[in-house]
């Protein structure tokens, strides 16, 4: 039998007709998840972050002890050429250990932005550019650095010397300080043991459940009234573009939304400022660096050191820099490895664009998301932020 | 750049371009998950099944969709028996689509295979 041709295409106009004043009345529900997708989302949430890894290289590494020690070291402005800047000074508690600023400002004017510190024990590699391979190592560098602390390791040694609590807390920890005057390697000793006990303070900063992570865990508890109720439909398709076609997750991937890895995405460096090289000029640096984890500063000789041993550079490492976690993103501006962007919606229409870099190859792509998608996405990484999961004794000086 | 459609995270033995060696690998972390340095054990042999004990063997690998490399340089460190490498320093860090590509050396002569993962 023949359709009539006419009654067939009415029927195929009213039908597209109904079909789409259906989904405009009823789109696809935000928060329907399908079973991989879940399965990102459960790697995402705070609940999938395992213990801070151990670090083999550092004996007082777990020593509430050392911590305290540690905590003290932290907030001593005396660390420094002028007795004014310490850790803190730029690592502030109260703005989750960042500064608000572009660039750190120590006894000078830095090059690079202050990362926060919540998490920082789980990272391989520290600094943008991963030139450093313990926290304890790390925490050495800005000590002497002309820019930062501006200090120097026997003028940290005299100090330790002269203050009665310094002294007992070491001797408990490590060995009695030594006699002064005194010569490497003694001087060298305690200053590796200074920040090893920093390393043992930094362990204990790890973030805490946001917004997002209630509702993935009442979404993983099928607690249907509570995790309807916890985010927006926007923020929800917010998520569902960072776990999807905004492909944020290929690199902010994990429970502290970062891989801790290094790449190029076409950031521009600051104004007037050249590229930064980033990963590609640090591997050589912390293969040379006497107190890496192959140093005799190391306090297991048989760690296997394998990130450092099989540590990776190459061209596609020109201008790459580490990926900074996500969590409190909203409350830590500005942004980028030298504070060159203010605003979430910047950095959301940077990778939208994705320009060509200035040196090296960028590895984004153009996203092509409408502006209302952009905001969406913005929405989601403004229920990322929360209260660190550190007790509060360790959030100020002692 | 889509992935091959349904690949399995390990793949059986695959022929070397030039059908000179039967290559497979084994992870020694499992299953295999992003972020975490681990290793493998390669095994080689010829196509008549008799294990190769004096390869040379190296891995590259990396992301056709994303144009950079693992994170990570992998290396032979050591020769187990039985056509078995140590493989060391393998790292993913991204999901997605991988290739691994495996060279064996064997004095002059030379041959590789491309095994994709999808992670």
């Amino acid at each position: 039998m023949q359709f009539p041709r006419k009654i067939g295409g009415i029927l195929a106009v009213t039908i597209l007709l109904v079909s789409t004043v259906l989904w405009l009345i009823w789109p696809p529900a935000p928060g329907a998840w399908t079973e991989s997708e879940i399965e990102l989302l459960r790697s995402l949430w705070i609940g999938s972050l395992p213990p801070v890894p151990a670090d083999p290289s550092n004996a007082v590494a777990d020593d509430p002890r050392a911590a305290r020690f540690g905590q003290r070291l932290f907030f001593d402005t005396r660390l420094s050429a002028n007795g004014e800047v310490a850790c803190a000074t730029c690592h502030q508690p109260e703005h989750l250990f960042t500064d608000g600023l572009d660039v750190a400002q120590g006894v000078a004017r830095g090059e690079r932005h202050t990362m926060g510190l919540a998490g920082v024990a789980y990272s391989p590699w520290m600094f943008w550019d991963g030139r450093r391979d313990s926290l304890w190592a790390q925490a050495l560098a800005p000590l002497e650095s002309p820019v930062e602390h501006g200090g120097n390791r026997l003028q940290f040694v005299e100090l330790l010397v002269s203050d009665a609590q310094y002294r007992s807390e070491y001797a408990a920890l490590f060995d009695e300080l030594p006699e002064l005057p005194a010569q490497d390697p003694a001087i060298t000793e305690v200053f590796v043991n200074m920040g090893k006990a920093i390393a043992a303070y930094e362990r204990l900063l790890v973030p805490g459940a946001s917004r997002f992570d209630r509702y993935v865990q009442a979404l993983l508890a099928d607690d249907e009234r509570q995790f309807e109720a916890m985010l927006s439909d926007d923020e929800l398709a917010g998520l569902r573009l960072f776990i999807g076609d905004a492909q944020c997750i290929n690199c902010h991937n994990g429970p502290l939304f970062t891989n801790n890895e290094f790449h190029n995405t076409a950031v521009l460096p600051a104004r007037g400022k050249l590229p930064s090289m980033g990963r590609v000029a640090a591997v050589r640096e912390t293969r040379a660096d006497p107190f890496n984890c192959v140093g005799r500063f190391s306090d297991d000789p048989d760690a296997n050191c394998a990130e450092l041993r099989f540590a990776r550079t190459g061209d596609d490492l020109i201008g790459a820099h580490k990926t900074p976690s996500l969590r409190n993103v909203a409350l830590t501006a500005p942004y980028m490895h030298a504070g060159q962007m203010t605003s979430l919606t910047e950095i959301i229409d940077q990778y939208n664009r994705a320009p060509l870099a200035m040196v090296g190859h960028s590895e984004a792509k153009p996203l092509n998301l409408w502006r209302n998608e952009r905001k969406q996405l913005e929405a989601f990484l403004r229920t990322l932020s929360g209260p660190l999961a550190t007790s509060p004794e360790w959030l100020a000086a002692p | 750049m889509l992935a091959p459609v349904g690949l399995a995270q390990e793949q059986g033995a695959q022929r070397t371009d030039d059908g000179m060696y039967l290559i497979s690998y084994e992870s020694k972390l499992q299953p295999i998950t992003i972020n975490r340095i681990h290793n493998w054990v390669v095994h080689v042999e010829t196509s008549d099944g008799s294990p190769v004990d004096d390869a040379m063997v190296t891995l590259i690998g990396g992301m056709p969709g994303h144009d950079h490399g693992l994170p990570t340089m992998p290396l032979a460190t050591q020769y187990l028996g039985d056509g078995d490498y140590l493989v060391e320093g393998m790292k993913f860090h991204m999901n997605g689509w991988w290739q691994i590509t495996i060279s064996i050396t064997v004095e002059s002569s030379y041959d590789s295979v491309t095994f994709d993962l999808q992670l």
